[in-house]
């Protein structure tokens, strides 16, 4: 079921399908959703709208504490299809956490694109090793990336479970902190982003890394934006990006954020959003109670 | 598989620094982490002056270390001692003693109640298991480098050590003699169950011989990049092993890596150096308060 379209002249994204869940007593509830496809946004009202936990993929999310990953073929993933008119080809589930308190459930569908997926969590050796994966494009990366494990500080997941802290890469060909080889694939990756997912700071439950192809990326625009919070959390200053963008835009999504101590959904025809987008999502990650960074993907 | 053994040697957030008279102390060597399990292989990969044997040095006790932590067994390593016997390139043999008389200067030291039959049979016996059945009364002069090398992997596995360490044992030997002894340590190994870690700069090899492969950065500051575990079954038979489907994908992933490191290396070094450069220079004299 649409509601509304906007053109957006960009190229197919990884990600094609946004749901931002947000906990009510106890229960999740369905706060917005949204298809991008062919240059087109529109909103969308699944039938479902609540979960408890373990219902869905997003009740799954807050159950396991860990982000969720399905692909193949499923009931939940014909009717995300069925109800967005998307082709969908994976979906994610990704639980958002302020010190023990879950503050949202960020559910992605995923496109033909190629790129990938992948949910490192700790062993009994203490390294990371994969426990969920999506790949599109990438087989001979899937296939040694079993194999891989990274201890603490090493990779990107390694680097993210060492700083508690989302890390970027553009070009992980060239960058050190990539550790693995892609050659040998179709996909050559182009942005990777390191999240770790943690219901206590400092003690992740997973790293989730999104991998995006270089003509694909996961959204048209994705950032990480770093930010100081006041000591009441009633503020949070922006002080820099990974991509070096600063813009005053930026600030007033920062304050949004602040407000909310939450994700934030930026709608179609949003003030917030910059020109040339249509509607985006801002995850914050949280150290302690105080929001550190802030992932944002523009649409 | 107990706790213990599941975390039979335990390197956690090990570091190396040297001093440097100009700044901060160099850490050729920064948080490394790897967990052994009991009886489990693991290979050393990376590039020439890395920090591979700096690591192989400290856990075997030689070479002190300047922070983190390591345990064989739970047991805090302080220095050397016969629970971890090493293997380095050349065997250096005393060249006034036979084969025998070699490997039994740690036997004594290591069964002092052993009677002297007792440890004469102790030393033959891993002789032979080196296949120097025929060669124990000969003296290092009258053996090649290969043979020596294997009076050396006798001398060290004689000991019963919780440990082998082995660094590029292979180094010096021709490709024959190479693959003739990782088979006779594999074989040894899968015998006697002896946590090993084999330091090598040769791919093959260390998807031949190991459990697992731990790729290093380059130094300073080297660390672990990322480990592979080898799926092989064993023992390890060469020919299964060379014609395993998926063998070139862990070849191509251990080349890659080390080609990734060659073309990193001098932003490393550059990056490295920009950090001693802004960090300020310790000293250990008093602040001079102003009177």
């Amino acid at each position: 079921m649409t509601t509304s379209h906007t053109e957006t002249p960009k190229s197919t994204t990884l990600v094609n399908y946004i749901e931002l869940w947000t906990p009510q007593k106890d229960c999740l509830e369905l706060t917005n959703a949204i298809a991008i496809e062919s240059g087109t946004v529109r909103s969308v009202t699944p039938s479902t709208t609540s979960a408890t936990k373990k219902q869905g993929i997003a009740g799954s999310a807050w159950s396991q504490e860990s982000p969720v990953i399905m692909q193949g073929s499923s009931t939940m993933m014909e009717q995300v299809a069925s109800e967005s008119g998307l082709a969908i080809h994976g979906l994610i589930s990704i639980p958002i956490f302020r010190e023990f308190t879950l503050v949202n459930v960020l559910v992605l569908g995923l496109s033909d694109a190629n790129g990938g997926l992948e949910i490192w969590t700790r062993d009994d050796r203490d390294e990371l090793s994969i426990s969920g994966s999506y790949y599109a494009g990438l087989t001979a990366f899937e296939f040694i990336s079993q194999f891989v494990r990274f201890p603490k500080g090493a990779g990107l997941p390694g680097s993210s479970w060492k700083t508690a802290r989302p890390k970027m890469i553009d070009g992980p060909d060239k960058d050190p902190d990539f550790i693995r080889s892609f050659d040998r694939d179709p996909a050559h990756l182009g942005q990777c982003i390191g999240l770790p997912i943690s219901r206590e700071y400092g003690f992740p439950a997973s790293i989730l890394l999104m991998l995006s192809d270089e003509t694909n990326p996961i959204a048209n625009s994705i950032d990480i934006w770093h930010c100081e919070s006041d000591p009441e959390m009633s503020s949070v200053r922006f002080v820099d990006s990974h991509s070096g963008d600063s813009q005053s835009w930026m600030q007033d999504v920062c304050d949004e954020v602040a407000k909310e101590q939450s994700s934030v959904f930026l709608e179609p025809g949003s003030q917030q959003l910059p020109e040339g987008y249509n509607c985006g999502v801002v995850v914050p990650f949280f150290a302690k109670q105080k929001i550190e960074d802030l992932l944002v993907m523009l649409f | 598989m107990s706790k213990q053994n599941n975390r039979y040697v335990e390197i956690v957030n090990l570091t190396k620094a040297y001093p440097n008279p100009f700044g901060r102390d160099i850490e050729v060597v920064k948080d490394f982490n790897m967990i052994l399990r009991k009886g489990e292989i693991v290979s050393v990969i990376g590039h020439s002056g890395c920090g591979k044997s700096t690591v192989l040095t400290m856990l075997a006790g030689l070479n002190p270390i300047s922070s983190g932590e390591l345990a064989v067994e739970g047991r805090q390593v302080v220095g050397p001692g016969p629970d971890r016997a090493v293997v380095f390139q050349s065997p250096c043999l005393l060249p006034w003693l036979t084969t025998l008389q070699n490997v039994m200067l740690g036997v004594k030291r290591v069964y002092p109640h052993a009677t002297k039959k007792e440890r004469r049979q102790i030393c033959e016996y891993y002789l032979s298991l080196a296949g120097l059945a025929d060669s124990m009364n000969k003296y290092p002069r009258e053996m090649s480098g290969g043979m020596q090398q294997r009076v050396g992997i006798a001398r060290a596995i004689a000991l019963k050590p919780q440990v082998l360490l082995l660094d590029e044992p292979f180094g010096r030997l021709d490709s024959l003699t190479r693959m003739d002894l990782q088979d006779v340590i594999l074989d040894i190994l899968d015998r006697e169950k002896i946590t090993t870690m084999v330091i090598t700069h040769d791919v093959d090899e260390a998807i031949y011989m190991a459990d697992r492969i731990c790729m290093m950065t380059n130094g300073p500051e080297a660390t672990v990049g990322q480990i592979l575990e080898v799926p092989f079954a064993r023992p390890r038979v060469r020919a299964d092993v060379l014609d395993h489907e998926n063998y070139y994908d862990f070849r191509f992933a251990l080349i890659a890596f080390l080609e990734k490191q060659e073309h990193s290396k001098d932003a490393h070094v550059e990056a490295v150096k920009e950090k001693l450069r802004s960090s300020p220079i310790e000293t250990n004299e008093p602040e001079v308060v102003p009177a």
